[in-house]
């Protein structure tokens, strides 16, 4: 049977191939999206688990991490907790990029400025990811990350006006594994406090709790803590860095229902495809289909057919999808450095793929098959 | 006493609502292994008592039962098709994608024999109508006549008790036609089938049972 199918496909290859190349746009924009979209959720989780915080601490109520505020004084009982070694406070704003110092035009939509303070844990382990330079010392100082300074043309030790009018000296480079950071600079945190008219307030900050003490675990010490962050302080959320975006989980939704969206248009696209394909198939084996009915094939064999052709078309598409969509994603982060996309590939965005592959050869050839099925072999037999 | 293996009981067939008679009352038992040949002039009814006989088509009134089955609906039909009948028809209605051995195998297929035992059958198949050594060979690259071997050979490879021929020879030259009918006469001795003959060529109803004569509907024997 699968034999009769292949070669029927293989008769009419100009028609398989573009179906098939349908089916494998379909399951690559599925795939490339997937991925995408769950590079840009672990490099957030990057940024928050990158400084070995045992927690992070933001407002619980807000949708935007920009509009959060935790204030000094509850950071200073916290801090003075006997579970909680250290805390790190952190301002995080986004500006529009200042000109290239050659004159030049730059391709970057934004700047991520991040504010630390010189002392904390946060900013001092950052040290080990400085390419060049050092950390910075006074307040008219920042550290870019490497991204920046090519984009930007900034070099050590160069004077840059990261806001209008506001000149900072380039006292270090760094590499960071998040894409935040790699798009961003880092100062002095009251500095960017100022300009954000925030007075003991912070967008986030970093709680780094005692290890394991014998009687418990490094994660029931910091369990404990965040439970007790936030019955103390119910205003506020207390979560691994690791949970981050899956506490936004409502705000991100928007991204699921955006890839549910595609999906279903890919799917749309590709059943409509290959349906065209296999109708013709059909009405061109229409005295075929007779013969077999003739022959004694039944109406279930003749739907099986016709099927086993749409499945295994769409297998095809679903295989070359699956390993366009791979080599889309790399090929679009090639292409747009300066938006340091990044892709992770999951197991379950191919099995998604497959499964979306499988659902347009399956539903695109239902109707065919059931048309199919339903020729009479007398009229069919007839059938020029 | 066996049953008859085809049974037609006051058989009408219409078409458009009743204004096209194609069968009129036909009465009509063949017994197993019998070689009727039905003749007749072009709109006689021949191609439809054909497809009476070959369970593709039901009767408009009265019975039709193959080996003690009546057909009344699309199951039985399919029954009937797939389990008591074999069919050599004018165009050879081979699938062009298939090599011969392939297209032998395709009756077998709703069998779910296993692929071996349907490969030996196939071959052995072969061997009979003279085609061995083309098995493996895709059938647009076969003769007329070759390629009307391969479809008797596909017609017999579940040996079924009724073989319907319908113009088999139409297609080929005499010379051709003569063979290809010497064969299909070896294998259904072979097999004990019965064979229903339609034509238009007297000369090849020689040698059968019972010769039915088609006009207007209406059956007469000759």
């Amino acid at each position: 049977m699968l034999s009769y199918v292949w070669r029927n496909l293989l008769t009419r290859k100009i028609r398989t191939a573009l179906s098939v190349l349908g089916v494998s746009a379909s399951v690559a924009g599925i795939v490339a999206l997937i991925s995408i979209a769950y590079g840009m959720r672990s490099s957030i989780d990057a940024y928050m688990e990158g400084g070995g915080a045992s927690l992070i601490v933001y407002s619980g109520h807000v949708a935007d991490l920009i509009f959060s505020s935790v204030k000094q004084e509850e950071l200073d009982a916290i801090a003075a907790w006997d579970d909680v070694e250290d805390v790190s406070r952190s301002h995080f704003f986004m500006v529009k990029p200042p000109a290239p110092l050659d004159g030049g035009e730059s391709d970057l939509a934004m700047l991520f400025c991040f504010g630390r303070y010189r002392g904390e844990r946060m900013l001092e382990q950052f040290a080990t990811r400085l390419t060049e330079g050092g950390l910075f010392r006074n307040k008219n100082e920042i550290i870019a990350s490497v991204s920046i300074a090519d984009a930007l043309g900034w070099k050590l030790n160069d004077e840059v006006e990261v806001f209008p009018g506001q000149a900072f000296k380039v006292v270090g480079l760094y590499e960071s594994p998040s894409n935040w950071e790699q798009l961003g600079v880092m100062m002095d945190a009251d500095v960017l406090g100022e300009k954000l008219g925030r007075r003991d307030n912070y967008n986030i900050a970093f709680i780094y709790c005692k290890t394991a003490d014998g009687a418990r675990s490094a994660d029931e010490i910091s369990a404990a803590t965040a439970a007790a962050i936030q019955e103390k302080y119910p205003h506020l959320k207390a979560i691994k860095p690791g949970e981050f975006t899956s506490s936004f989980k409502e705000q991100l939704a928007i991204m699921d229902e955006f890839i549910a969206m595609i999906t279903v248009i890919a799917l749309v696209v590709g059943v409509l495809g290959v349906l065209n394909t296999m109708m013709m198939s059909v009405h061109e084996r229409t005295r075929e289909i007779g013969m077999l009915r003739a022959l004694g094939w039944s109406r279930g064999w003749v739907i099986k057919l016709i099927l086993l052709e749409g499945v295994v078309l769409c297998a095809i598409g679903g295989a070359f999808g699956l390993l366009f969509g791979y080599l889309g994603s790399e090929l679009l982060i090639a292409a747009y450095p300066q938006a340091h996309l990044v892709a992770v590939y999951l197991p379950s965005t191919f099995v998604k793929g497959g499964i979306v592959a499988f659902a347009v050869g399956l539903l695109a050839a239902l109707y065919p098959a059931y048309a199919a099925s339903n020729l009479r072999p007398v009229v069919a037999l007839r059938y020029e | 006493m066996s049953s008859p293996l085809v049974v037609f009981e006051g058989v009408r067939r219409t078409f458009e609502q009743g204004r096209v008679v194609a069968l009129d009352g036909i009465d009509l038992h063949i017994e197993a292994g019998e070689f009727v040949a039905v003749t007749g002039p072009s709109g006689s009814g021949k191609s439809t008592l054909l497809n009476l006989m070959g369970a593709m088509d039901l009767a408009s009134s009265g019975t039709v039962t193959i080996a003690e089955q009546r057909l009344t609906d699309r199951r039985s039909m399919e029954t009937v098709r797939r389990d008591q009948i074999g069919f050599v028809f004018q165009m050879h209605n081979l699938v062009p994608v298939l090599t011969a051995a392939e297209n032998i195998a395709l009756p077998m297929l709703p069998r779910r024999l296993p692929a071996a035992e349907r490969r030996a059958r196939c071959l052995s198949l072969l061997e009979q109508v003279g085609l061995r050594e083309r098995a493996d060979s895709n059938v647009r690259g076969l003769s007329g006549g070759e390629r009307q071997r391969v479809a008797i050979a596909r017609a017999m490879i579940h040996e079924p008790p009724l073989l319907l021929a319908d113009e088999p020879t139409g297609n080929l030259d005499s010379k051709t036609g003569t063979a290809v009918m010497e064969l299909i006469h070896a294998m259904r001795r072979r097999s004990g089938s019965a064979l229903v003959l339609v034509t238009h060529n007297e000369e090849l109803c020689a040698g059968c049972d019972r010769w039915l004569h088609l006009v207007d509907g209406r059956l007469s024997n000759r």
